[in-house]
């Protein structure tokens, strides 16, 4: 990922607290709804879903695109956002 | 698919138990032995599947592992957990966590994984499965260990003496790195320059003498041609007629004294075994050294080569230098080891004054400055003060005047 966008500066910046899944890049409204009604309300449930597959990236695409339809774009924004939050703040 | 060729012999407990579930057989009771397992496998799982035999393996091979695969897919989701992890070890992939979420994606993997590897087994040859096994690195040293091995056997045949044993042994004993350094210039550059030596200095015992003391092992390998030479004059007829005809043509052989002579098969003596020279008569004695300053000749022409009698060089091989992980910096003992910049760095450095010597030049010249300074009689006046009082007095001057 040669350019970062600005949701995933803010994303990357800081801790996630209790921010919605729509706070992670890749991941819009279309998305957002999609993951929430599986179940995966918050950043935090995605976060636990990326560990639990081992921040293994092509597992992680995989389940994303399973689970919300995300195309490739959105499923390397969301990982990138994710791996990157995890390398600072793990 | 390499899961069918193998013995199930070979298989684990638990993979029998997990294969012979896929193949929806009734497992043995629990505390049943493993070859009840295997028993049941081979009854059940290699019956449907087909015998391999090397010949029938092609045809066989696509159509049994479709029939496995479907096995395999349909039996995907009836595996635990523990199961699932431990068929995608078997593919190389280490799973994480097998939950509720990432199972299916397990399965997929899985899956997947078993297609590609089906796909590969159906063009795999006979027994290219083991290729990653062998490493280039131990075949290269294995052949160089057998050159070694050859070329001190074959000079061990054509010399057959202890002498050339014991040089051949301590060159494939040290074939590798820090001494082979010390011993290809033996084997070459020494005992040419040697012979050259040897005829320049022929009439004078002292330098025969010198060369004796210098004759440590670099010499030995001279003295093993000389000694095949003797063998050989010793053996072959036409070695006389040869020889006389070298003598002829040769203009430095008239000068040998015999006594030089003598002294040389002293060196003989002490650079070779006593058997060699226990096996040569007198008369070879004589006729080797009087074919001794010929060769010599020949050399002295050609400097730069080693002479062997017959003509063919039955030499070490030579190793490419700084090849097959061998460091450079061993094989070539004349290389510099730091690089040109590095070098003129240090020239330049050699020339300047050390540093110490700089800073205590400076502290004394400061402490100079100070005493000077501090001894004056009156301090400096500043010059910008004396620049203000200038301008004030103009002033004064100035509106005095008005």
């Amino acid at each position: 990922m040669s350019s970062t966008s600005q949701k995933h500066k803010d994303f990357v910046a800081e801790p996630m607290g209790e921010k919605t899944v729509m706070a992670l890049a890749g991941i819009g409204e279309v998305l957002g709804k999609r993951l929430e009604e599986k179940g995966f309300d918050k950043a935090y449930v995605v976060l636990g879903q990326f560990l639990v597959l081992r921040k293994d990236e092509e597992l992680f695409r995989e389940w994303l695109k399973d689970t919300c339809g995300a195309n490739t774009k959105q499923q390397g924004d969301c990982y990138s956002c994710l791996r990157e939050w995890c390398d600072s703040f793990l | 698919m390499p899961v069918f060729v193998e013995d199930p012999a070979l298989f684990s407990k638990e993979r029998l138990k997990s294969e012979l579930m896929a193949h929806n057989v009734d497992l043995p009771p629990p505390e049943s032995k493993k070859h009840a397992y295997v028993e049941l496998y081979l009854k059940h799982v290699r019956t449907n599947t087909t015998d391999f035999s090397s010949d029938e393996e092609e045809d066989h091979l696509g159509g049994s592992a479709e029939k496995e695969e479907k096995a395999k897919m349909v039996d995907l989701g009836l595996l635990t957990d523990d199961q699932l992890k431990a068929k995608l070890l078997q593919y190389g992939v280490k799973a994480g966590p097998i939950v509720a979420s990432t199972r299916a994606l397990y399965e997929k993997k899985l899956k997947r994984l078993m297609d590609s590897s089906a796909q590969a087994s159906q063009h795999r040859v006979n027994g290219t499965r083991d290729a990653g096994l062998y490493s280039d690195n131990e075949e290269e040293d294995g052949r160089e260990e057998d050159e070694d091995k050859e070329s001190s056997e074959s000079e061990q045949l054509r010399s057959d003496t202890i002498a050339r044993t014991e040089t051949s042994k301590t060159a494939s004993r040290t074939g590798t790195v820090s001494q082979s350094r010390d011993f290809y210039p033996r084997c070459f550059l020494p005992s040419a320059g040697f012979i050259s030596g040897k005829i320049q200095h022929k009439s004078s015992d002292a330098t025969q003498n010198e060369s004796l003391s210098q004759s440590g092992s670099p010499y030995r390998s001279f003295s093993i041609t000389q000694m095949v030479e003797e063998i050989e004059t010793r053996f072959s007829p036409q070695s006389k007629q040869t020889e006389i005809e070298r003598r002829s043509g040769s203009r430095s052989k008239q000068t040998v004294d015999s006594r030089v002579l003598r002294d040389f098969m002293r060196l003989d003596k002490d650079t070779m075994t006593g058997r060699s020279l226990c096996l040569t008569s007198p008369s070879s004695h004589q006729k080797l050294t009087v074919t001794e300053p010929v060769t010599d000749v020949l050399s002295e022409m050609f400097p730069d080569t080693a002479r062997t009698p017959t003509g063919i060089y039955a030499t070490k091989r030579r190793p490419i230098k700084g090849a097959a992980g061998r460091p450079v910096q061993f094989k070539y003992p004349e290389m510099p080891l730091l690089s040109p910049t590095s070098l003129e760095r240090q020239e330049i450095q050699q020339r300047l004054v050390p540093l110490w010597v700089q800073i205590v030049v400076f502290l004394l010249v400061v402490c100079m400055l100070y005493l000077i300074y501090a001894s004056m009689e009156e301090p400096l006046s500043n010059t910008f003060t004396d620049l203000l009082e200038d301008l004030q007095e103009a002033a004064l001057i100035f509106t005095s005047e008005d």
